[in-house]
């Protein structure tokens, strides 16, 4: 059966997986992967705001869309790498479809979760059929027994402007533990069976920080990244006083790339030192045997990002 | 109850299920078929349609996110009310198969829009193009005019109420969605079927149990499609077909069929297939073994050891023991110009748009009318009468636009056998279409490859001999040529050519747009810039020395040369970081033709039209037909009817092999100029006209001037047929492999092509960047340009994708495709297409009829090895396999 809510209360109480833009949940349920029955919250307007609070934060609404996003004044004036990502991620069909909240939400893209003949850890079943298997889009850091990249490109860019969520009737946490730690491979997040993802909250920006966005890719366009960087900089007087560096498509989680910030706070906006902290972006790395190649590419990515977040 | 508007018109939508999403309710209820299905998942853009102005795919749309919005299908821009955008893809042909068009529409109404609205009647670049368009694939490939259109339309070009006259015949149903697929027929009473498939790779079939899912309510019926020997060889191999009301009841139902098996070990792919204890695919005496073709000839006979089979005679050896000795004895001696080299080539899966699809219905007991997305209706109709012993006259098989072939919809296959079973069993019409899942995984892919040459050239380059050996993974299939082919087209020197396949238990490959020719090219062609390289000598002059008695290919290798591009190769080279380099192959495809084609040209008061029975793939066979019909009358190419895309007519060729141009083309100019002839003779005898000339539309006379309508009108309704006739064969081993009247001949000749490509390959993250490609083709006569260009910038897409993006991924474990999806298996978007120039060679085919052949095979045979030896020239490292991804850069190019 499906639910139309109009208000929170009737989503809440409502039984079914939530769908918003649908993007993800329509797939899904084509390919026989998911059933049963459908909450449709795409009617509840109250979260397709966005608002800024007098002492800085910005409160976006979960069901705003990527292409909103990336059009957003707000965004584009104080958080232009977050306008950037969701202004090249995916298509420019699925970004007026889909939401910020799915794009944090959706299941794995992993091919073989999403073929039907297959199970897995992810479908209630015991196993990871990649990880002996076909893997060469895996994961370079091998955090738990699920071995695909986390989708969420919103995640990693939220990550480095350090969000947080927050759901109906609670406190706001940290962005970080909606995805945990990807010990669990039965989840892609961390939200109990019917708790509604409601707003991202992002922190003030910072005066004087630039970003980049920067995704790995084969071909030129419209392909899950092989790795993804967003990387907030700001140079003062030649010397990188702020360094936020987050990375998707590596780990079964978005994830900060602490050693990395660490290298580069501190230090001259200088190509050395952008060189060497990117050369610490695969610390802890555990690449499967099909995704060594992978570390390379991390390299690239967050040099590239940073070169382009320090304009060297 | 959801309220929304659709076209403008009000609609109240009673949603069928949970989850249904807008694609369902257009194409079903809706009845605008225009919108299309390909991916359903988001990624191919076929289906987008316009929600409040913006784009969105309608596939992932729920039903309920329109209400109140207003959506614009395809069909709202009719032809009294074409968007310039329309205007624009018909007259820069922005289009082939179609398929993709009215998504391509959509996405481009949606850019132009937003491009009007920031910058007014201004010309956007290809970047903007390319990023307001990545939701898009074109698997013909037709991404240079679609670049051009979107431009030219944007800059306000279409703008105005003028008419336009396109090149393509059939632009105007393409660019509105009134083009019919065979995915877009439905009947009263119409079925949807699908296929049961065994979910082992290896077994047997003991029971199937269909009882229960029959119980379920709006299934209707079931069959088994078995092998007599009730054993399964691949995972996916069809075991049965299900009939029911809709899609998701016989889906479901499906699940409810009990299938016991005995499973065996199987082989799953060619290296497993080829180990000492692999379980063998085929048993017993060797010529009672009968894997299906893979390719578009007769399988030669051939011996097995294990899984694998070689070809008993070759028909492209010259001198091969004398060629096998000089090898063995340079490799003791290892002179300069030996090279050997193994070279290896993943799967491509066609993916054609339109899926494999048919509609089956019985009109009595003994009568078929099938539509089927096919590249040979006459050949299809025949196989399906035989296959169900019907007489041929019985079955009526029609394909009226087909949304994509490249070789792998011949014949009859699965879908059709399921969906005519199925139709025999229910009573009524059925339809099977598969999903893309199934298109990706069971229908039709090009053969993998492994190649080992090794070819001794003296220190100027010139070849004394070489040996070719190449084992096919065409999973249970066999019948691939890339040894032949090298063979038939490489430099004529003493050769030994070993052909052989490496049967698994894997879904068949099928032909795929110049089969096994990406392969051996790729072979050929790196081996040829490697002797380059060892001896120290130019590319060019290295090819010349091949074929040094060959003036096209001398003509090609001078055009190559003179090119800014290639000639300025070594200047360009980037930076450290971007390395740049431009590389060339040589390309050659045989020529093939029906010398059984027959084709009718008629006049009635109407007009004229033209009559065979062969099909437009998107390849411009109805324009084709169109314009040299109107040629001959003076006409414009719109007034003449075409009819083609069903059974029944005159005999035609399949779209295969680039033969169909060649074997319709002389004569329908050759009838149509017997029926201008007999009518002016007719007219001037019975009206007593004295001298009487052809004019521009009629004929004019000493009493003025009579439209050939008019004329008709007095002489009656007249009909030409004239048969394509045959040339001197091949050789007299390709003579007798003419096994019957569908199968094409080898002439004699090849045509000829010359690739070149520029890269910029970025070493930090391993992306190849294509940056220009120029290719010019010498077939002879090329009887439409306009056309031509865009068949060649088609075979360039798909090259390019074969080079640098495309590899099926297989499941050793279950046997089945993983990436069996467009979001996982990337075939290129617009965005990773470089512009493109084609030049036309005419010559080469002076003495045979019709004087120029097809061009569809030659226009992708050599991209893939251009790409390899740009690689190689800006980076060093010369790659051996295809696809060349970004790990291998990575892993490869020193920094």
């Amino acid at each position: 059966m499906i639910t139309i809510a109009t208000t929170i209360e009737e989503a809440i109480q409502a039984k079914g997986e939530y769908r918003a833009g649908g993007t993800d949940v329509s797939a899904r349920r084509r390919l026989g992967v998911s059933n049963g029955s459908l909450v449709d919250i795409s009617a509840l307007d109250s979260f397709r705001e966005i608002s800024q609070a007098d002492d800085g934060p910005t409160a976006i609404g979960a069901l705003i869309t990527l292409q909103e996003l990336s059009e957003h004044s707000l965004i584009v004036e104080q958080y232009p790498g977050l306008a950037q990502l969701a202004g090249r991620a995916a298509t420019p069909q699925i970004r007026h479809m889909a939401t910020l909240g799915g794009s944090l939400l959706q299941r794995t893209r992993c091919a073989y979760y999403r073929h039907p003949h297959f199970d897995c850890f992810k479908k209630g079943g015991e196993g990871c059929p990649a990880r002996d298997g076909f893997h060469v889009d895996g994961v370079l850091f091998d955090l738990g027994p699920c071995i695909h990249p986390h989708p969420s490109s919103t995640g990693a860019a939220l990550l480095s402007y350090e969000a947080s969520y927050l759901t109906h009737g609670r406190e706001p946490r940290p962005l970080q533990t909606l995805f945990g730690d990807g010990s669990d491979p039965a989840i892609d997040n961390s939200l109990a069976p019917g708790e509604l993802l409601t707003q991202v909250i992002l922190p003030p920006p910072i005066d004087g920080a630039r970003a980049a966005y920067f995704r790995a890719t084969s071909r030129a366009q419209a392909e899950w990244p092989i790795a993804e960087v967003m990387v907030r900089l700001r140079v003062t007087e030649g010397s990188i006083d702020f360094a936020r560096v987050a990375v998707g498509g590596v780990a079964n989680i978005p994830m900060r790339l602490a050693a990395v910030e660490s290298a580069l706070e501190g230090k001259p906006a200088i190509e050395t030192t952008l060189q060497a902290a990117a050369g610490l972006a695969t610390e802890g790395a555990r690449p499967l045997p099909g995704t060594e190649y992978k570390a390379q590419i991390l390299v690239g990515a967050v040099l590239e990002a940073l070169e382009r977040a320090a304009d060297t | 109850m959801i309220h929304t508007i659709i076209n403008g018109r009000e609609v109240d939508i009673e949603p069928y299920h949970d989850g249904e999403t807008v694609i369902e309710f257009l194409r079903g209820r809706g009845g605008l078929t225009g919108t299309k299905m390909a991916c359903g998942g988001g990624v191919c853009g076929a289906c987008t349609v316009l929600v409040d102005g913006r784009p969105m795919v309608s596939c992932l749309l729920p039903v309920e996110q329109i209400a109140g919005r207003e959506v614009l299908t395809i069909e709202f821009h009719g032809p009294s009310n074409l968007h310039p955008i329309q205007k624009a893809f018909m007259v820069h042909d922005a289009l082939q198969c179609g398929f993709c068009t009215p998504g391509f529409i959509n996405s481009s109404i949606a850019f132009y829009d937003g491009w009007r609205a920031a910058h007014g009647a201004t010309r956007p670049g290809r970047e903007e193009i390319a990023a307001g368009l990545a939701g898009n694939l074109c698997r013909c490939g037709a991404y240079p005019a679609i670049y051009e259109a979107v431009a030219e339309a944007c800059a306000g070009a279409f703008d105005g109420d003028q008419g336009v006259d396109p090149p393509r015949y059939e632009a105007l149903d393409k660019v509105t969605g009134r083009a019919k697929y065979t995915v877009d027929v439905r009947h009263e009473g119409q079925l949807e079927g699908v296929l049961l498939r065994s979910k082992y790779p290896r077994a047997k079939i003991v029971a199937i149990d269909a009882s229960e899912a029959l119980a379920e309510e709006g299934v209707i019926a079931f069959g088994e499609l078995l092998e007599n020997d009730r054993l399964t060889r691949y995972a996916g191999q069809p075991i049965g077909a299900l009939a029911a009301l809709d899609r998701r009841t016989a889906k479901q139902a499906l699940k409810r069929v009990k299938v016991v098996y005995d499973v065996y070990p199987a082989a799953v792919g060619p290296e497993r297939a080829r180990e000492r204890d692999a379980p063998e695919v085929y048993s017993g005496f060797s010529l009672f073994r009968s894997p299906p073709n893979a390719s578009e000839g007769t399988v030669m006979p051939g011996r097995w050891k294990g899984n694998v089979r070689r070809m008993l005679i070759s028909f492209t050896d010259k001198s091969a023991g004398r060629a096998a000795r000089s090898i063995k004895k340079a490799r003791r001696e290892a002179p300069p110009g030996l090279l050997e080299m193994t070279t290896r080539n993943a799967v491509q899966v066609h993916t054609t748009l339109e899926p494999h699809a048919c509609v089956a219905k019985w009109e009595g007991g003994d009568r078929l009318t099938v539509h089927l997305s096919t590249q040979s209706v006459a050949h299809g109709a025949h196989l399906i009468a035989e296959h169900f012993d019907l007489d041929d006259e019985n079955v009526t098989l029609t394909a009226e636009h087909v949304g994509g072939g490249f070789g792998g919809k011949q014949g009859v296959s699965d879908e059709a056998i399921a969906a005519i079973t199925l139709a025999h069993q229910s009573g009524r019409p059925v339809r099977v279409a598969y999903d893309r899942l199934e298109e990706m995984s069971f229908a039709a892919y090009r053969p993998g490859m492994e190649i080992k040459l090794s070819i001794l050239a003296d220190r100027d380059g010139t070849p004394e001999a070489y040996t070719v050996d190449s084992h096919g993974d065409a999973g249970i299939a066999a019948g691939t040529g890339a040894s032949t082919l090298v063979g038939l087209v490489g430099p004529d020197v003493p050769r030994k050519t070993i052909q052989q396949d490496i049967v698994s238990h894997g879904p068949p490959g099928r032909p795929f747009r110049g089969p096994d020719g990406p392969q051996a090219f790729w072979a050929l062609e790196r081996v040829a810039d490697d002797i380059a390289e060892r001896l120290a000598l130019d590319p060019i002059t290295v090819r010349r020395r091949w074929y040094p008695d060959d003036a096209i290919r001398g003509k090609l290798l001078d055009w190559a040369a003179a090119l800014p591009a290639w000639r300025e190769r070594e200047a360009n080279r980037g930076d450290d970081r971007y390395r740049r380099g431009v590389g060339l192959a040589l390309g050659a495809w045989p020529f093939l033709y029906n010398g059984d084609s027959q084709v009718t040209v008629g006049a009635t008061v109407r007009g004229f039209f033209v009559r065979v029975s062969t099909q437009d793939i998107g390849t411009g066979t109805r324009s084709l037909l169109a314009q040299a019909v109107a040629d001959v009358f003076g006409i414009a190419a719109s007034q003449v009817q075409v009819d083609l895309g069903r059974s029944g007519g005159p005999l035609g060729p399949a779209s295969g092999g680039s033969q169909v141009s060649n074997s319709v083309y002389g004569p329908a100019v050759a009838a149509a100029e017997q029926l201008r002839d007999g009518l002016v003779a007719a007219a001037t005898s019975k009206l007593g006209l004295a001298e009487a000339t052809v004019a521009p539309g009629g004929i004019r006379h000493g009493n003025g001037f009579h439209a050939w309508s008019a004329l008709v009108a007095e002489v009656g309704t007249q009909s030409v047929e004239e048969k394509r006739g045959s040339e001197p064969a091949y050789n007299l081993l390709a003579e007798l492999l003419l096994v019957d009247k569908y199968m094409p001949s080898i002439g004699r000749g090849l045509s000829k092509s010359i690739t070149v490509t520029r890269v910029e390959v970025d070493t930090r993250l391993g992306r190849i960047r294509p940056l220009g490609v120029w290719m010019a083709v010498a077939a002879g006569k090329i009887f439409l340009p306009r056309l031509a260009r865009s068949q060649i910038q088609g075979g360039i897409v798909q090259g390019l994708g074969y080079a640098l993006h495309e590899a099926r991924q297989m499941d050793l474990a279950s046997g089945l495709m993983v990436n069996a999806n467009l979001e996982d298996y990337y075939i290129p978007g617009i965005g990773d297409v470089p512009p493109v120039e084609v030049q036309f060679i005419e010559e080469g085919f002076e003495s045979i009829r019709g004087q120029g052949v097809g061009i569809g095979e030659l226009a992708t045979v050599g991209v893939a090895a251009s790409v390899g030896n740009a690689v190689r020239q800006a980076t060093g490292w010369g790659p051996l396999k295809t696809p060349i991804l970004p790990a291998d850069v990575v892993r490869e190019v020193r920094r």
